[in-house]
């Protein structure tokens, strides 16, 4: 985190939200969707979706702006049946056309073995896929723009002006989505993997002709990003479904996940110290419905939850002594929050002005579901 | 005319600078360095924003970075170098030119002149970071303020002079073309700076074109191609 005179940059930019003029930004953004419109011969973007409360706002913004969308979507083989429900039902709810890549599984597990192994992390090879895929599918199919919703590294942690305007960039796929781990330091030396599989992992190469054919926008560079308030509305606007979150009051960011607020949560902690629920009671205090000394507090009550990792180290096919190896070796600044079973918690009471955004929410019945059908008809 | 990109490198790290005030983070070299590589940028300038606050260490470290650099585009290098044994740190280093912005503000020009017989005249650039208010002003790294541009010496010794518009940098555009009549240089010996990335509002009152663009920040907050943006022109 970088500061300026005792304010961090995440905070500097957020604060350019009450400034900016977002009439006149939103008639920007009516530009680029008329020039994708005049360029596009069939589809005019490409929206890339995992099934969560964002992509549902994405998907009605884009079509309020009257665009024909193609809906892509990478499985990441971690879908609870909440996530399946909500993603088939994102198709249906808005008719829109998709495309889902389901990756091959073996080189999937092994790229997230050697993920793990290398760099603490289990998400990576997905991240990849999804920042990749559906530049690919833009690519090939001449479609003009892909529309992104929030941009993290100016949303999160201000690492951009909103007026820099930041869009969709090799570049900046790898230093802010991967972490500045791209397909081929992943793979490195240690992956058993054919790299003939590997094609959408990486990003298209052709630069020259993809800067020409193809932008990357970010809804939240046009409208005043507020991801509490909007996916809050999805609920009630589009039959959203979210999630009930232990370790979390969020119940729809990446509700649907078997593993964003368990496994992947405990690596982030292992690997940067903090946890998920940091960013949430972060984004609260910046947007006034939580003071610091409530975020503190909450961020306390949620963050010494623990984790049970068996189910990820079970779908992952790694034995018991490989558990134990990670744990000794990777998970040594976590242990007090690692569980090898099922952990229950109580509810945790959140102030009025929080909790009026915080829709009932389900629970999974069932998790870490590879082909789901999600709707019944 | 040619385009290149300026890039500010400090402890390890790259960043990006808005109106000479803030900062923010930017990210690892190499990866700046490879894509910069990728858009096809005909050189790329590497800054290393010292004011008052540099240390040798600090500079070693810097320069072991730069030593590892993987890169097929021409590199340019300044910052922090301010005496002749800090000069012959860089005769190792995969450096065309060095860039020399406070060495411009000395009384003697001794440090300009053995740049210039160790490497080549071709070789030394002067960097002019200014900013046009009621007057202009010019940036003297080492006393960390504006001053008159009465102070500047040796422009004869470097062969090109970047001119960095430290009130626009880090925006589209808006670069103050009146700096080439304020300072009566030839702006075919000039490389700008600072507020050029959108050469539609920044070009269209020139009486003569720069020998080359230099963009900051922004030339990576979108897919980039250098054919790509000459088209637009």
């Amino acid at each position: 985190m970088t500061y300026d005179n005792q304010k961090c940059l995440g905070c500097i930019t957020h604060n350019e939200k009450y400034n900016l003029d977002w009439n006149n930004r939103y008639i920007f953004l009516k530009e680029e969707v008329n020039k994708a419109k005049n360029k596009s011969q069939t589809y005019d973007c490409v929206v890339p979706v995992i099934g969560d409360a964002e992509d549902y706002f994405v998907v009605q913004e884009v079509l309020k702006l009257g665009m024909n969308p193609l809906i892509v979507s990478v499985n990441s083989y971690f879908n609870n049946d909440i996530g399946w429900t909500n993603l088939h039902n994102l198709i249906t709810h808005f008719d829109v056309d998709s495309w889902f890549y389901n990756p091959e599984k073996q080189t999937y597990q092994e790229l997230i073995r050697t993920s793990l192994r290398k760099y603490n992390h289990m998400y990576l090879p997905w991240i990849q896929l999804h920042t990749s895929f559906p530049v690919h599918v833009a690519n090939e199919k001449s479609i003009p723009l892909i529309v992104w919703g929030g941009n993290q590294s100016v949303e999160q942690v201000g690492k951009f002006s909103h007026n820099d305007c930041v869009e969709m960039s090799s570049w900046s796929r790898v230093e802010h989505d991967l972490f500045g781990k791209d397909t081929a330091n992943l793979i490195g030396n240690g992956a058993q993997v054919d790299e003939r599989k590997l094609n959408y992992y990486y990003y298209p190469n052709n630069l020259k002709t993809l800067s020409r054919k193809v932008k990357g926008i970010y809804l939240s560079n046009y409208l005043p990003w507020d991801p509490l308030k909007q996916n809050h509305s999805m609920v009630s606007k589009h039959g959203f479904k979210s999630e009930a979150n232990p370790y979390s009051f969020d119940p729809y960011e990446r509700a649907g996940s078997s593993i964003y607020y368990y496994i992947h949560d405990l690596l982030k902690y292992q690997r940067l110290g903090y946890r998920k629920i940091s960013d949430h009671c972060t984004r609260e205090i910046r947007h006034g419905r939580l003071t610091k000394k409530e975020g503190i507090e909450i961020k306390n009550k949620f963050n010494y939850r623990k984790v049970n990792i068996n189910p990820f180290f079970n779908w992952l096919n790694v034995t018991k002594s490989g558990v134990d190896w990670f744990v000794k070796h990777r998970l040594n600044k976590s242990f007090d929050l690692i569980s090898y079973n099922k952990v229950d918690f109580e509810k945790i009471i959140i102030p009025k002005k929080l909790d009026e955004l915080i829709s009932d929410s389900s629970k999974p019945k069932s998790e870490f579901i590879s082909y789901g059908k999600g709707i019944k008809i | 005319m040619r385009l290149g990109s300026i890039v500010l490198f400090k402890n390890g790290y790259c960043y990006q600078s808005y109106g000479w005030n803030l900062l923010r983070p930017l990210g690892k070299l190499q990866n700046v360095i490879t894509h910069l590589d990728k858009y096809l940028v005909d050189d790329i300038t590497i800054i290393r924003p010292i004011r008052d606050n540099d240390n040798q260490i600090q500079l070693l470290s810097d320069l072991n970075e730069i030593k590892n650099i993987k890169c097929s585009t021409p590199i340019s290098f300044g910052g922090g170098i301010r005496n002749i044994e800090q000069l012959n740190l860089l005769r190792d280093l995969p450096l065309e030119r060095l860039v020399f912005s406070s060495a411009l503000f000395n009384k003697e020009s001794s440090l300009l002149k053995t740049a210039k017989n160790l490497f080549g005249k071709q070789a030394v650039i002067g960097l002019i970071p200014f900013k046009i208010r009621s007057k202009l002003q010019v940036f003297n790294c080492q006393k960390n303020s504006f001053v008159s541009s009465d102070e500047i010496n040796h422009l004869e010794i470097v062969d090109e002079i970047i001119l960095y518009d430290c009130s626009n940098e880090g925006s589209q555009s808006g670069f103050n073309s009146d700096i080439f009549n304020l300072l009566n240089i030839d702006p075919k010996r000039c490389v700008i700076s600072g507020g050029v990335a959108n050469l539609f509002n920044s070009f269209k009152n020139y009486n003569k074109t720069p020998k080359a663009l230099a963009i900051e920040n922004s030339i990576l907050h979108r897919e980039f191609s250098k054919s790509n943006y000459y088209e637009k022109l």
